[in-house]
């Protein structure tokens, strides 16, 4: 039995050899190092990588109490002459408007949404008179019983601005925005009017605006802005525009524009409002070539998916590096997720380096239905380089922001024939963005690093 | 210093020291005495006996040398010359085992100048000596005939040797004569050297110490039978005649004997006749085992025990009329004294032949055995003392084994050390998977750890301790007892 | 610890593909590295003391014996670097199967040094292999 027991003295040993056999590290454990160590790692860039960290993080974090809902929304809809052939009296035919059935759904929305604690509903005339839900609802139904005179834009904002500007509040305009100025002199001081208007109460450094243009047909009389043209009556043939603006602190703008806005089939324009830096991280196995890796820290965790350094082992023009930013547009309105759109103004800028920005890229069903992290992401943009960098180096995605190509379509100079355009809108729009000498804003800063492979 | 004088007289005498240099090499432990100076008085120099029980005592010799004295184990008792233990002044007394006659390559009657005799002496040698015996050369002994022995044995109390002897003999040595009763060389030789080593009027040095010396005897009585051939000089069947002549003398002749050992035995088998020359070379017998033992006895007792109501006389009995003895025949005594000895020799012996030339062990690693078994001496004359074909231990064992009656304590066929002790087999539990018994991995395993904890710088030195604790560990671990 | 593990399985050349040198510089080279280390021990220790000392077995003590154990700690160390490889879910590349190669060259290498450390405290194989 002597040796069965020294035999036996084995097992202890045996055992724990096996238990070590899956390895001391493991991914998960790599995950929890870093992770204490760096903090909340999607929306902070690795503290170790300072290069890589932009000096302009206008973006707000997570932080903000996104889920906290909105304190009020007051709509505003136009009610003036030129507005009726948005709304008619309801016919025999019970034939209604695109605007109506529009609106009407769009109001019964807002008055739904659990995103806004306080529903306000005005009619504009003169000025705003409130009414309910229903009272509101039903002028966009029935039509407008007594139309009020042409109202004019930029005191409508200025109301808008100096009474219902509050933090948490949005306000929403619905109208035509047909601006007729008091004579053809007033035209190419437009653009001043509407940013005067909407600093006349103070200035409001957090103002943002989201411009969404639609198209209804059209029965009634048609008011164009230039008076001489002469109003048409029996109007018309083709669709009018109409607008529906949302005014407001840029983040309580963008939050309404994402609950309820943002689902529609719309023309859009933002102005002033910010966006969270979207969700973007490295892929090193989609679409990857050459020789690099992930250089952050704790990279080999699995599940991090916020890769911000690209070690570049070797490139040369014979075997050119490409890496894939996987970038999660899904929050951030429909103009800048326009694959067109970020082609032209995604833009990369790196230190010391060859780096182009090959393409971007919509995410496919393929992507979609990959088990790999690029499932999680709703854009990529392709970089190639062929030299090593010598030492970390910052590298950043930016997007700018461009007026759409839509605004200066839908602009005319003369309305005096109805068509889908509308008088000096980018005149219009050109006041809600006055602070744009310093280039074009950006919607959002993506920075990387890259670095030398050791 | 004790010394043991041990002499052996004639082919017996040859054949029992070889039988005690085996148990000296198995470590049998002989009290009161630090070295034994066998002396071989046999006339005849070519006697095979003696001649491989001279060889078996020069390796013991030069295997003794390098081990020197211990507490115990193999080889444990100096065997010396005896010249071995004092320089020699005049450089007369040969460094030999054999007692030196000086060459008598002539006959009886040449020694006795029997032609320029009186003519009455020549009638007195006429009377006692037959004409055979005056013709036959006295270079092959004295062919069974006493009478002719003592005649010539006589003289040797004055040779250089016997001075030498006397001259070293100090106070606290004992003296053994080994002789047969039956015989020529020893039935003559015992009484006369006998007498000449305890006369008072010796000239003789140092006589009062050989007067007072503790001395003892084995006299072996006939144990064998001669083939009978028509003209053959020795005739087994004048043994018995001639025992009892010689015990008659020997009753009232022996003065200053202190312990007596007679052994006997039933002759069975006939051995070869041959007189003597290089083909007496009789096959090892019990009884010479059992002679080398009453040295042993002798010497475990001490002077005083001795002298105090002696001579004493001893003689032995079996504990069975076995055919083949085994241990277990033997008298708890005997058994106590050489059967854990002999069985670790054996395993020894046994493991040195059959495991030793290949191990590929740590013990044999660090021993350099492979080395050293090639090309030092002292590992070849440790080879030769074990495996020799002739004078070995192996051999001894057989011849043992073979001859009528047989000691056949040892399986010498099987190569499984469990089963080696005869009618004791190393026990095997059924249920313990590892435990083998005597396997060669145990004792590789016991040599290997023993080996680590010897610190002994001589590698042979090592080596023999080695085999020691670990055929030592063996035997009490497995065998226990026999 | 991990700058040591990757200098040595470095010096076969980059982990390829190179996408996936994190996950080996930070969790496979480690673990394979300490595994191989571990196992090699182990394999030594009983080898050297288990089998050739606590068990008594005085048999299993040839160069041969060794060399088996010597094989076995080459397989179980490639083995092992294959299967952490996987566990890791590491792109497949032949670069692995290197990798396991190296590794059972390391291991094969542990072994040895291990050996010579530790084989004076064995009974029975304290001169194997020589």
């Amino acid at each position: 039995m002597r040796y069965l027991t020294s035999f036996s003295r084995l097992w202890p040993a045996l055992g724990l050899s096996l238990a070590l056999l899956p390895g001391c590290y493991s991914r998960s454990d790599m995950k929890t190092e870093a992770g204490t160590a760096t903090g909340t790692p999607t929306a902070v860039p690795p503290a170790e990588v300072p290069a890589a960290v932009s000096p302009n993080t206008a973006t707000p974090t997570e932080a903000a109490n996104s889920t906290q809902p909105l304190q009020a929304v007051n709509v505003f809809l136009e009610v003036s002459g030129s507005m009726e052939g948005f709304m008619p009296k309801t016919g025999a035919s019970g034939e209604n408007t695109k605007f109506q059935q529009h609106v009407a759904q769009f109001l019964s929305e807002v008055n739904r949404t659990a995103t806004v604690r306080q529903k306000a509903f005005y009619r504009i005339k003169e000025k705003p008179y409130e009414d309910s839900y229903q009272g509101i609802s039903s002028t966009v139904r029935s039509g407008i019983q007594q139309p009020a005179k042409s109202t004019d834009i930029p005191s409508v904002l200025d109301t808008l601005m100096s009474n219902y500007y509050q933090p948490g509040t949005v306000s929403v305009l619905i109208s035509d925005f047909i601006y007729s100025p008091k004579n053809a002199g007033a035209i190419p001081y437009i653009k001043t009017d509407i940013t005067d208007a909407l600093s006349r109460s103070g200035s409001h450094p957090e103002l943002g605006v989201s411009v969404y243009g639609y198209t209804s047909d059209f029965r009634g009389t048609y008011y164009p802005a230039l008076k001489a043209a002469g109003k048409k009556t029996n109007c018309c043939d083709t669709e009018i525009p109409y607008y529906i603006w949302v005014l407001g602190p840029a983040d309580a703008v963008r939050r309404f524009d994402a609950a309820l806005l943002e689902q529609q089939p719309a023309k859009q324009a933002h102005f002033g409002v910010t966006y969270l830096r979207p969700h973007y991280s490295l892929l090193n196995k989609f679409q990857n070539k050459g020789s690099w890796y992930y250089g952050d820290a704790g990279a080999s965790k699995q599940t991090a998916d916020a890769y911000r350094v690209v070690a570049v082992s070797e490139a040369s023009a014979q075997q050119p590096v490409e890496f894939v930013v996987g970038i999660d547009l899904s929050r951030l309105p429909g103009q800048y997720r326009d694959v067109a759109y970020l082609k032209q103004n995604l833009k990369l800028q790196g230190v010391d380096t060859d780096a182009t920005l090959l393409d971007v890229m919509a995410a496919t069903d393929q992507t979609k239905a990959s088990s790999g992290p690029e499932s999680k992401f709703t854009h990529f943009a392709k970089v190639r380089l062929t030299r090593q960098p010598k030492a970390a180096r910052p590298l950043v995605l930016r997007l700018q922001d461009q007026r759409p190509a839509w605004v200066a379509q839908w602009t005319t100079k003369n309305d005096a024939t109805p068509a889908s355009k509308t008088f000096a809108l980018s005149s219009l729009l050109d006041g809600l963005a006055p602070s744009q000498e310093g280039g074009a804003r950006q919607i959002f800063e993506l920075p990387l690093t890259l670095q030398p492979g050791e | 210093m004790a010394k043991l004088f041990l002499f052996g007289i004639g082919g017996t005498g040859s054949r029992v020291i070889r039988s005690l240099t085996m148990l000296l090499a198995a470590g049998v432990d002989l009290p009161n005495c630090d070295r034994v100076v066998p002396i071989i008085i046999d006339p005849d120099a070519h006697n095979g006996d003696m001649n491989r029980t001279v060889q078996l005592l020069q390796s013991y010799q030069q295997i003794y040398k390098r081990l020197g004295p211990r507490e115990e184990g193999f080889f444990k008792t100096d065997i010396s010359t005896l010249s071995g233990i004092s320089q020699d002044v005049n450089g007369s007394v040969k460094d030999t085992f054999i007692f030196d006659f000086g060459g008598i390559n002539q006959s009886f009657r040449q020694y006795l100048s029997y032609d320029g005799l009186s003519v009455d002496s020549k009638g007195l040698v006429d009377l006692l000596f037959t004409q055979d015996n005056l013709e036959s050369p006295l270079t092959i002994g004295f062919r069974g005939s006493p009478n002719v022995g003592s005649i010539v044995l006589n003289k040797l109390v004055e040779s250089p040797e016997m001075r030498f002897f006397a001259d070293n003999f100090q106070d606290g040595d004992r003296i053994f004569f080994v002789s047969s009763i039956f015989g020529g060389t020893g039935a003559a030789g015992f009484p006369l050297m006998l007498k000449n080593l305890k006369d008072t009027n010796t000239r003789l040095s140092n006589a009062r110490y050989l007067r007072d010396a503790p001395t003892g005897a084995v006299t072996v009585m006939p144990y064998f039978a001669l083939q009978s051939e028509d003209n053959a000089v020795i005739d087994s069947n004048n043994f018995l005649t001639k025992t009892k002549a010689a015990l008659s003398y020997y009753e009232h002749n022996l003065q200053g004997l202190d312990a007596l050992y007679y052994l006997a035995d039933t002759p069975d088998t006939p051995y070869e006749n041959q007189p003597g020359g290089t083909q007496q070379k009789n096959k090892a017998h019990v009884i010479e085992l059992l002679a080398a033992l009453s040295i042993v006895d002798f010497m475990r007792y001490s002077p005083a025990e001795l002298r105090t109501g002696g001579p004493h006389f001893h003689e032995y009995g079996l504990q069975a009329d076995a055919p083949e003895i085994q241990f277990s025949h033997l008298p708890d005594e005997s058994r106590e004294i050489i059967a854990k000895q002999l069985t670790q020799f054996l395993y020894f012996t046994r493991y040195h032949k059959q495991h030793l030339p290949t191990d590929k062990a740590p013990y044999a690693d660090n021993l350099k055995l492979d080395y050293a078994m090639r090309n030092e001496p002292i590992f070849r004359e440790l080879n030769t003392f074990l495996h020799s074909q002739d004078s070995g231990v192996d051999q001894w064992l057989q011849e043992l084994a073979q001859n009528r009656r047989s000691f056949r304590p040892f399986d010498l066929q099987t190569d499984d050390f469990n089963a080696m002790i005869l009618g004791k087999p190393v026990e095997k539990k059924w249920n313990d998977f590892f435990n083998k018994g005597l396997s060669h991995n145990y004792l590789l395993d016991n040599l290997n750890k023993t080996e680590k904890s010897i610190q002994e710088p001589d590698s042979f030195r090592k080596m023999l301790e080695l085999f020691y604790d670990v055929t030592d560990k063996a035997f009490e671990e497995k065998v226990k007892v026999v | 610890m991990k700058a040591l593990f990757r200098s040595i399985y470095e010096l076969i050349g980059s982990p390829q593909p190179p996408a996936d040198t994190p996950v080996y510089r930070d969790v496979v080279f480690p673990n394979i590295g300490l595994l191989n280390l571990g196992i090699s021990l182990a394999l030594v220790v009983i080898f050297y003391y288990v089998i050739n000392r606590a068990m008594g077995v005085a048999t299993f003590n040839k160069g041969r014996h060794w060399a088996i154990f010597l094989v076995l700690n080459a397989l179980i160390a490639f083995g092992v670097a294959i299967g952490q490889a996987h566990a890791q879910q590491v792109t497949d590349h032949s670069y692995i199967y290197w990798l396991a190669t190296w590794n059972a060259i390391l291991g094969i290498f542990w072994f040895f040094i291990f050996s010579l450390i530790l084989r004076k405290g064995s009974t029975n194989a304290s001169t194997t292999p020589f």
